[in-house]
């Protein structure tokens, strides 16, 4: 399965890039893909915070969603705009 | 009604959107708005706002609409701003016009409300020893979730 992933303001700093494009990853869920990232990297470790939200093609999803092939998820810190 | 919303660089003229609000509708008695702007203090030099193109806009349009499903509005706009901002400068724009005015004051701070925790804007704050990411307040979440209490279905 291939994803697309992108990391947003303080998550992007602390990953070192702005989106990565995973052409196998054996994640059937955010969840799944955030322990599979942590083991590559373990700066990962910041995208596991219980404030972290996942944006899954364009729309907020709880992080048991079931991802599928050339998803975009998107790691988002807590909103600050206004 | 109508809903209109913008995401933009450039900056903005408070009173022209204000008057974008104005006169419009007759059967409309209240205009309604907020504005926020860059607070100055410690040492800090400008502000930066990141935002995720397109979902930003899908948020704030879902914004509006929830807001014009609540209550009776005639108009209700939203402009954000993003990338550097000078203390003073006007970051955000909202307001509503309504027949009356608890309709248009209640939109308003709704549509603020739920903007700052719902639509995906990063503020970062540059001051003369480098720069940081800031974090929500937790009055936003607060503020946010009276609004939305009984009504969990409603997501940005």
């Amino acid at each position: 399965m291939a994803l697309n992933i992108r990391y947003f303001a303080a998550l992007r700093d602390q990953m070192g890039r702005s989106e990565q494009t995973l052409d196998t990853v054996p994640a059937p869920t955010g969840l799944a893909l955030i322990d599979w990232l942590m083991e590559q990297d373990p700066a990962a470790t910041a995208l596991a915070h219980p404030s972290v939200r996942l944006i899954i093609n364009d729309e907020i999803a709880p992080r048991s969603q079931p991802l599928r092939d050339g998803d975009t998820i998107a790691f988002c810190p807590p909103f600050s705009g206004g | 009604m109508s809903v209109s919303v913008k995401v933009q660089t450039e900056g903005f003229d408070p009173g022209a959107l204000l008057a974008q609000l104005t006169g419009r509708e007759a059967e409309c008695g209240a205009i309604a708005s907020f504005v926020g702007q860059v607070r100055g203090g410690g040492d800090l030099v400008a502000l930066e706002l990141e935002h995720y193109p397109g979902v930003t806009e899908q948020a704030l349009r879902r914004i509006a609409a929830e807001a014009a499903r609540r209550w009776s509005l005639g108009q209700a706009l939203i402009v954000h701003r993003t990338g550097r901002m000078a203390i003073g400068e006007p970051i955000v724009f909202v307001g509503a016009s309504a027949p009356h005015r608890q309709a248009a004051l209640e939109a308003t701070g709704f549509m603020i409300d739920i903007l700052k925790t719902q639509a995906p804007f990063w503020k970062r704050e540059h001051t003369g020893t480098g720069s940081h990411w800031v974090e929500p307040r937790p009055g936003d979440d607060e503020a946010a979730a009276a609004w939305l209490a009984g009504s969990k279905d409603f997501t940005a």
